[in-house]
């Protein structure tokens, strides 16, 4: 076996040569004003969180980062707007009012999630890649075409990159990175209203982090309003859009992408004014 | 399931039986011939065989489309009551009109099914009691319901037994072929075991199903109705228990009495884990209970084997399959 060199191991983590270098800075998507919002929350908060309530908007073709340390209410604020956790106060997706805690009725206003646990929250392990696509409208009207499910799936497999032995492997087979584009490929066709994204790249090598980043900036680019939950303030900078801070259940101003690595480490340790 | 785990399991078990049989003091390949005789040998065995399958194939794939919606419901011994007493009640309203009163017992034996369910579907929901807790003891509840019902309201003022009402010949179902037990009830149990395969399998709702037992969080997150989903699995299980507690007295018994069931219930859950958890395979495994039922007779009589020894096989079979892939889990994990 030949010898592999540090530097080796540490182009195999990034995903190969093609992407060594760090993802191309992606510039901030277009705000359509005037628009009825992809997302109105008013006085909202999570329940059992002892959070003070939010208000925040995100218009159709905008993205929103909420950065924040871990434990201080933000995936909690994500997972309450995609209807995972019971929550109280205004919600809004698409100009729909919808009752918190209901993850159908955030689904059926056009709202699309990506869970922070993509393995227990996610997937359905045990299910195939072609059925785990198409959970709730298989192709077919009462019994399931097959055939198409397998062509439509291998399409779809095919445009977002997911590596794997074919439509009918079990999800559980693909790894932690290809399991996120799965989800991907199911929450972003066809192209949602809302999109919550919570965690979207953690643990994934840097290449597949890249390409994460890239679709979701891509679906706010095509219209659909964007709000990524985050733990990184690299990632917060290199997604573009304004960020937020949360610590403690509160919110901070807008402040931008380029906001500096320190200045974004003040307001999440909660030493901003 | 793997091939050679099955293969391994039902070598397994048959030697097994063979030492038990050698422990009676009998030859096994004597015990065997004797079982399948009794299983198969006759018109009228292969008729005992098919009477006997049709209600552990029906608790079979009831226990089967409940634990694929994610509900492990051992309720299926109180649903199968449940729908016997409906059945009972009923069944001889309408001496004179065999259709009626059929219809009014498929009707009415699956509905009560369902309703000895609805506590147990209420409480998982709505207050998050195990369903494996509330149906046992919702067991028990259908259990003493049978004892009181064929003293009390059902109970036939002509006899001196505590037995209901027994349903008019004209009623109960006869037999497919002349000779036989069996009646139209076997089929209609293949036909649904059949339905239940299909719809889990090429449906949009198995589909959704599937994915709500599999992993209710995840198929929640992705916007089916997991409340539901899981609890209409839950009832349609209960319905199906209790057409089988039906079908017993329309095809088989004509009245309730006490006690009216040996464990049907608790077999189909057997006859479904042994199945691997599919309709077709807890069908098979539930007709190949009922031939160790029709055979074990025959076992007693001809080779002087305890009858006993052949409920004993699908236990042992049961116990071997969850031994296996117990242990195959244990090693995927590690």
């Amino acid at each position: 076996m030949p010898a592999t060199t540090t530097g080796d191991v540490a182009a195999l983590l990034l995903g190969g040569a093609e992407a060594t270098s760090r993802p191309v800075a992606l510039s901030p998507p277009v705000r359509r004003e005037g628009a009825v919002p992809a997302l109105a929350l008013e006085d909202f908060s999570p329940i059992g969180s002892g959070a003070p309530a939010v208000s925040l908007s995100i218009a159709p073709g905008e993205a929103l980062t909420l950065l924040a340390i871990d434990g201080n209410g933000a995936d909690l604020l994500g997972a309450a707007v995609a209807g995972s956790r019971s929550a109280r106060g205004g919600l809004r997706v698409a100009g729909r009012s919808i009752r918190p805690g209901s993850c159908l009725a955030f689904r059926a206003a056009g709202g699309a999630f990506i869970p922070a646990d993509r393995r227990a929250e996610g997937l359905v392990a045990g299910l195939s890649l072609a059925e785990n696509l198409f959970l709730r409208r298989p192709p077919g009207r009462f019994t399931i075409d097959r055939a198409a499910l397998a062509t439509s799936a291998a399409d779809r497999l095919r445009r977002f990159g997911v590596r794997a032995s074919g439509p009918d492997a079990p999800a559980r087979e693909l790894s932690g990175g290809n399991q996120q584009k799965l989800l991907l490929a199911r929450e972003l066709e066809p192209l949602p209203k809302l999109l919550v994204a919570i965690h979207p790249t953690r643990g994934l090598d840097i290449a597949s982090s890249g390409d994460v980043r890239a679709r979701l900036l891509d679906a706010a680019r095509s219209g659909a309003g964007v709000l990524v939950v985050t733990a990184d303030p690299e990632e917060a900078q290199e997604l573009g859009a304004p960020v937020r801070v949360v610590y403690r259940g509160a919110l901070s101003p807008p402040l931008p992408a380029s906001t500096s690595l320190a200045e974004l480490g003040r307001f999440m340790a909660g030493l901003a004014a | 399931m793997k091939a050679r785990t099955v293969l391994g399991v039902a070598i397994g078990t048959l030697a097994a039986a063979a030492l038990l049989v050698l422990l009676a003091g009998a030859s096994p390949a004597d015990a065997f011939a004797a079982l399948l005789r009794g299983a198969f040998g006759s018109k009228a065995a292969v008729g005992e065989t098919a009477a006997r399958s049709t209600g552990l194939v029906l608790t079979a794939v009831a226990a089967v489309v409940a634990f694929r919606a994610g509900v492990l419901n051992i309720g299926l011994e109180g649903q199968f009551l449940a729908g016997a007493a409906a059945a009972a009640a009923v069944g001889p309203l309408f001496p004179d009109l065999p259709i009626a009163a059929r219809a009014a017992v498929v009707f009415a034996a699956p509905l009560a099914g369902a309703l000895q369910a609805a506590p147990a579907v209420w409480l998982a929901e709505k207050r998050q009691v195990p369903p494996v807790l509330s149906t046992i003891l919702l067991n028990l509840v259908a259990v003493a319901g049978v004892t009181w019902l064929v003293r009390g309201p059902l109970r036939d003022p002509a006899g001196d037994y505590p037995q209901s009402r027994a349903l008019s010949d004209a009623v109960l179902l006869s037999p497919l072929v002349p000779g036989a037990r069996a009646t139209a009830a076997v089929l209609a149990a293949l036909g649904l075991a059949a339905t239940a395969a299909f719809l889990l399998a090429r449906t949009p709702l198995g589909l959704a199903l599937r994915a709500v037992g599999e992993a209710p969080r995840a198929a929640r997150a992705a916007g089916l109705p997991d409340v539901r989903l899981r609890s209409g699995a839950f009832l349609a299980s209960g319905a199906l228990a209790g057409l089988a507690g039906g079908l017993e007295v329309l095809a088989l018994t004509g009245r309730l009495y006490d006690p009216f069931s040996a464990g049907v219930g608790y077999s189909g859950i057997a006859a479904a884990l042994l199945g691997g958890m599919t309709p077709l395979g807890g069908a098979a495994s539930g007709f190949l209970f009922a031939a160790l039922g029709a055979g074990s007779s025959a076992l007693q009589r001809d080779a002087g084997v305890p009858s006993a020894l052949a409920s004993i096989v699908p236990a042992l079979a049961v116990l071997g399959l969850l031994l296996a892939r117990g242990g195959r889990t244990a090693e995927s994990s590690r």
